[in-house]
């Protein structure tokens, strides 16, 4: 009798855990993030932050202490003056001391996910999150405006230091008064912009959405300069080097464009989605593609040298103090540095 | 195989059915809804096969064989096997259509869990599951994920002013259907049910409901709704299958055992 109670209690929880097994509720549902000062890189390791050393790899810190599967970080840590600013999946965004760790302050107002990195700007925190709503906060934590948008911000936005530059999810692109979050103009686009925007010098705004289109947008009052129509979904920023611009695409292409009218100077077909953005190294352009392959590649277009790593390159690619890190997804190891000519300077192993 | 028999099509015909209708709820509502009709041949064949096992332990024979060989297993299969082959029923005919119907209903599930896209990875993979000629994903996306008060994205609470906390109202509803749906297939007791199957036949009424209801509280408020959805239309299909047994949800009430019948 009590073997049969047993049975039946045990067949419901496997019942039970193949449906949460069916959800997809893994922890890698996004691609880490990392950032990087002249002395250490920080980077998300999806429970936890971590600092390293830039020239060796050593762990600096880590946090939390106790990391917690509720707590999942994603996007890539913001990194101003002595502290490190990141939000989490649970909605909770943190500032922590640059050199330990510590948290210094919390907020907690926003109700979604923060999938990228804030912008700080001006001793001011523009943290978008997918609520909808964009928060500013000063560098204690203290809101001091929320804009409010119809769809989930995901993409980093941009700014000129007194115009902030949001792309949403709702198709729109959102110019807002840095100083009191009131809305200036906004361009409607296509479709949904999930990639960060690039902002030049000359005050013109790049960016590309999943429907495949690549925009040069005027910043004064968001008319559109050019646009053009790409092989695939576009989902981080363009670089740009001379007078071009680099943009990878889902179809697996990395398009070279003039940056003046948006013309095509050069199609390179990677065969494998590219989703993260490239990086100026030197004067070369390096891509990492969905079969882990980095790619770098001359101005003119040809390939200095690749390496392939184990996983998924989907992280935007960070070159910073002669060092590029990358970071693939579901690789053998989280975080791996490399120097310009494609050696490998070192790379990061969690300790258990 | 898994992904491009079941679950790509399931997510398109969601997203074609939202495409339509413009919003996520109204969408797994009515996705739901096509499926179980679909299979409702199957559930029909499933409910026909489990009430003639349940007439059979009202059967005489089938008592009088259970008294017998109540200590000599073996013995008691053989009879048992012969009584199926002399009254034509097949032990596992109700078996086979829920077998049929289990990955059916994983990938449903699977594919509402895809639809719910709210993270960069679960995007990618949703963009990849869509047909091209068919959904335009520029368009579709971000889907409209709001219904009432919920967020089929998010797990579902209700705020209410004055309160601090959130009442998780969908997972609530998908006990008290779970429960039902469960409670009024059960037949009463008759002489041929042993006490071990009315043990046990209890106890998943109290743990399924309960089990239901924690993974509508934890998980997503679209996957809940799919609960609620799934058990009202359950509890429809056996109502107009005529065997349920409503007395069985009156609180206190102690089910009746009922008589054999004199088939022979």
């Amino acid at each position: 009798m009590k073997i049969n109670r047993i049975l039946v209690v045990l067949s419901i929880l496997v019942f039970g855990i193949i449906l949460t097994s069916c959800t997809g509720v893994s922890a890698t549902n996004s691609w880490a993030g990392v950032s990087a000062n002249d002395t250490a890189v920080f980077f998300t390791n999806n429970t936890s932050i971590v600092a390293l050393k830039a020239d060796t790899g050593t762990q600096i810190w880590s946090y939390p202490e106790k990391p917690a599967a509720s707590r999942i970080f994603f996007a890539a840590p913001a990194v101003a003056g002595d502290q490190v600013v990141v939000g989490d999946y649970s909605g909770l965004l943190v500032g922590l001391g640059v050199r330990d760790g510590k948290e210094l302050w919390q907020f907690t107002g926003a109700k979604g996910r923060y999938v990228d990195s804030p912008l700080v700007v001006n001793n001011t925190i523009i943290a978008q999150n997918a609520d909808a709503n964009i928060y500013a906060l000063n560098l204690t934590g203290n809101l001091q405006w929320t804009f409010k948008g119809t769809e989930a911000f995901w993409a980093t936005p941009v700014s000129d230091g007194t115009t902030v530059f949001a792309p949403s999810l709702d198709h729109n692109l959102y110019a807002i008064d840095l100083a009191n979050g009131t809305l200036k103009w906004k361009a409607v686009l296509d479709s949904s912009i999930v990639g960060r925007p690039y902002l030049a010098a000359d005050g013109t705004i790049y960016l590309g959405s999943l429907g495949k289109t690549l925009y040069a947008i005027d910043s004064a009052d968001g008319s559109i300069k050019w646009k053009q129509t790409l092989g695939g979904g576009i989902w981080s920023a363009p670089v740009a080097l001379g007078d071009n611009l680099y943009v990878g695409d889902q179809s697996g292409k990395i398009n070279v464009l003039k940056s003046a009218d948006g013309s095509t100077v050069q199609t390179i077909d990677l065969a494998s989605a590219v989703l993260g953005s490239g990086a100026v190294m030197n004067d070369q352009i390096v891509f990492g593609d969905e079969k882990g392959e980095i790619i770098v590649l001359t101005q003119e277009g040809q390939r200095a040298w690749t390496r392939t790593l184990t996983g998924k390159l989907y992280s935007n690619l960070v070159f910073a103090s002669g060092h590029l890190y990358v970071l693939p997804t579901k690789g053998d190891k989280p975080l791996y540095a490399y120097d310009a000519n494609g050696n490998e300077n070192w790379d990061y192993t969690p300790s258990k | 195989m898994w992904d491009s028999i079941i679950i790509t099509p399931f997510i398109n015909g969601l997203l074609w059915i939202y495409s339509v209708v413009g919003n996520l709820g109204v969408a797994i509502i009515l996705f739901t809804a096509v499926t179980r009709l679909l299979l409702y041949p199957l559930t029909a064949r499933q409910i026909k096969a489990s009430q003639a096992m349940q007439e059979l332990q009202k059967n005489k024979k089938y008592i009088e064989i259970q008294e017998k060989y109540k200590n000599d297993k073996e013995r008691l299969a053989q009879e048992q096997m012969k009584l199926y082959q002399e009254l034509k029923i097949s032990p596992f005919a109700s078996c086979l259509p829920t077998i049929i119907q289990f990955p059916i209903i994983i990938g449903l599930y699977q594919a509402l869990i895809q639809t719910v896209a709210s993270a960069p990875i679960d995007l990618l993979n949703l963009i990849r599951h869509l047909y091209p000629s068919f959904l335009n994903a520029s368009i579709l996306i971000p889907l409209n994920t709001r219904f009432l008060w919920m967020d089929m994205g998010q797990p579902e609470r209700l705020f209410i002013p004055g309160l601090s906390f959130g009442i998780p109202t969908l997972a609530i509803v998908v006990v008290i259907t779970t429960y039902i749906s469960t409670k009024i297939i059960t037949p009463p007791p008759s002489g041929g049910a042993s006490d071990q199957t009315a043990m046990m036949t209890n106890m998943m009424n109290i743990y399924m409901p309960l089990l239901m209801g924690w993974l509508a509280w934890t998980l997503s408020s679209g996957l809940a709704l799919y609960f609620v959805v799934t058990n009202l239309i359950q509890i429809f299909q056996y109502a107009i299958s005529g065997k349920v047994y409503w007395g069985n949800l009156i609180p206190g009430r102690k089910p009746v055992a009922i008589k054999a019948t004199g088939k022979k």
